[in-house]
């Protein structure tokens, strides 16, 4: 999707120009007043109509599944270090508008970082939520069994370490063997916009099939969620707005599109 | 406690009680305490041995974090210790010792500290799988209310909280039972007081259940009371294992007693297989 800036001293004369290059159907995504010294100018940023819908269709997810027969729906949350697939899982799994009234398990596949077990350990303690823990292939099916009352299983990963091929391969592996129905993609809304195709295609083992940002609390403005979106060209369901467990999670979709005038890099 | 987690726990406790399904419990008996020394591993062990020698298949676990003394009662080796599930290769059915043809044993082991709690429940979760094939399940909690309460999150039917007369260890059982009321409303506890003759007992034990109806609206009921017996630990001091040194023995006899009790209660409460309503929160 391609955004234009345009900027004049008159406001009218600014949409024109908007008008003229992008057609009678741009779509103006921000107006903003620039100041410099006694000297103001207005700042419009643009792109066609067409472009907007087209980013929201891709953005938009389908349903949640229902799960394959009797199955549980299994969701499991990958990206890099730190960018908040605990809290977040664990704020998926509490906040009731997220799953309704549904019961929630959770297992963890970090067995790397030190307190990982024991951080989503104390949140499902308080919660009652049952928690697995799965160190090997061979651990899997005994979990997942353990969990077969549950009608969602949320599924943390350890922080992807780009150097470690061998850990890559076990966590590929962990996640073969458990089938997640959805792969989140969960990135901090503070990454630089340029490392996430090659974030992507380092994780592609692990078949993403959605986005998640998350910490946009940290980020004035939200500017340049929608450029992660873009780069990342995939679904989004959540996003992750703050560090309350478990209120600070909500529907993506409008949140990403509304944020498409704050870019970052708009020419 | 950070303020992150502090503010989730107080939403927690703000989201209403709902009905919901829960899967039977199975006959799962915890022993704990509030203060170790008071016979917790002892009386569980004699639990065990009175079960199993009146026909039951019994698995005793011992679920004691810090440091686990029932191989000792046994004679047996220490086992590895949950944390060797973590090597993908053991499983927890490798971990267990049979003591005799309806007697097996899960033994404690590892390194003191290799598992955080979460961890250690989460592995706990695994041996309460074995507990379907069993008809009693009786479980050591030891004296740390961590042990304690993992055991009671893995599908305990039944507490019996193990106290003396002395003050500390009266004020700990009571600490026990408010923490367990807290996190397991609908577990029963039954308080079972030990080493002491009957008078002392019947006072110990009504104070404790008094003040648990009155300051925790909680009800306490009574396991029994245990005798001191000082043939008991000069018999497994000597070698003998513990079913020969308790044999006819008075805390042994009064076991029985306590065992016929809570077997009755267990599976008159919680019927095999059949499901049963009871408040959670949502």
């Amino acid at each position: 999707m391609k955004l234009e800036t345009f900027r004049g001293r008159d406001l009218n004369e600014v949409f024109d120009a908007a008008r003229r290059a992008l057609g009678e159907d741009v779509m103006i995504l921000r107006t903003d007043v620039e100041r410099v010294g006694r000297t103001m100018s207005y700042v419009v940023v643009a792109t066609a109509a067409d472009h907007v819908e087209r980013f929201r269709r891709r953005l938009t997810p389908q349903p949640l599944p229902a799960g394959r027969g009797r199955r549980p729906v299994v969701i499991a949350l990958v990206g890099p270090t730190g960018a908040g697939k605990t809290t977040t899982a664990v704020k998926l799994a509490l906040n009731p508008g997220i799953f309704g009234g549904r019961k929630v398990g959770l297992i963890t596949l970090d067995t790397y970082r030190a307190g990982a077990i024991e951080q989503l350990g104390m949140f499902s303690e308080i919660a009652d939520l049952p928690l697995e823990v799965v160190y090997h292939t061979g651990d899997v099916a005994d979990a997942m069994k353990r969990l077969d009352r549950c009608d969602v299983i949320l599924v943390d990963t350890p922080g992807h370490r780009p150097r470690s091929f061998e850990m890559q391969a076990e966590l590929g592996a962990l996640l073969d063997m458990i089938q997640p129905d959805e792969v989140h993609l969960t990135l901090p809304a503070t990454l630089r916009v340029d490392l996430v195709a090659p974030l992507r295609q380092s994780l592609a083992r692990l078949n993403p099939t959605h986005l998640l940002v998350t910490k946009l609390d940290e980020v004035p403005g939200e500017a340049g969620l929608a450029d992660l979106a873009l780069a990342a060209d995939l679904p989004a369901r959540w996003v992750g707005d703050g560090q309350e467990v478990p209120d600070d999670v909500r529907p993506a979709t409008g949140r990403i599109t509304a944020t498409l005038g704050a870019l970052r890099g708009a020419a | 406690m950070s303020l992150q987690l502090g503010n989730f726990r107080r939403y927690m406790e703000r989201r209403p009680l709902l009905l919901s399904p829960q899967p039977a419990r199975e006959p799962v008996l915890v022993v704990g305490s509030g203060k170790g020394g008071v016979g917790t591993s002892t009386l569980a062990s004699l639990l065990a041995v009175v079960a199993s020698e009146r026909g039951s298949r019994v698995l005793l676990v011992d679920a004691d974090a810090s440091v686990g003394s029932l191989h000792l009662l046994f004679g047996v080796g220490a086992g590895a210790g949950l944390g060797a599930l973590r090597d993908g290769e053991t499983t927890v059915a490798d971990l267990l010792v049979s003591l005799s043809d309806r007697l097996t044993l899960l033994p404690g082991g590892g390194e003191p500290g290799e598992l955080g709690p979460a961890e250690r429940q989460a592995l706990f979760r695994r041996v309460a799988s074995l507990y379907v094939d069993y008809d009693l399940v009786v479980v050591d909690g030891g004296s740390r209310l961590e042990s304690v309460r993992s055991a009671c999150a893995s599908a305990a039917g039944r507490v019996i909280a193990v106290t003396t007369a002395d003050r500390v260890s009266v004020a700990a059982t009571y600490a026990l039972i408010k923490a367990l009321g807290e996190r397991f409303p609908a577990t029963p506890v039954d308080l079972l007081v030990n080493r002491e003759d009957a008078p002392t007992s019947e006072v110990v034990a009504a104070e404790i259940r008094e003040a648990s109806r009155h300051f925790l609206h909680q009800q306490v009921g009574l396991a029994g009371f245990v005798p001191d017996d000082l043939c008991l630990p000069a018999g497994v001091v000597a070698g003998m294992s513990l079913a020969d040194a308790a044999a006819g023995s008075p805390a042994a006899l009064a076991v029985q007693a306590v065992a016929s009790h809570a077997l009755h209660q267990l599976t008159a409460a919680i019927p095999a297989f059949v499901e049963r309503h009871h408040y959670r929160r949502s």
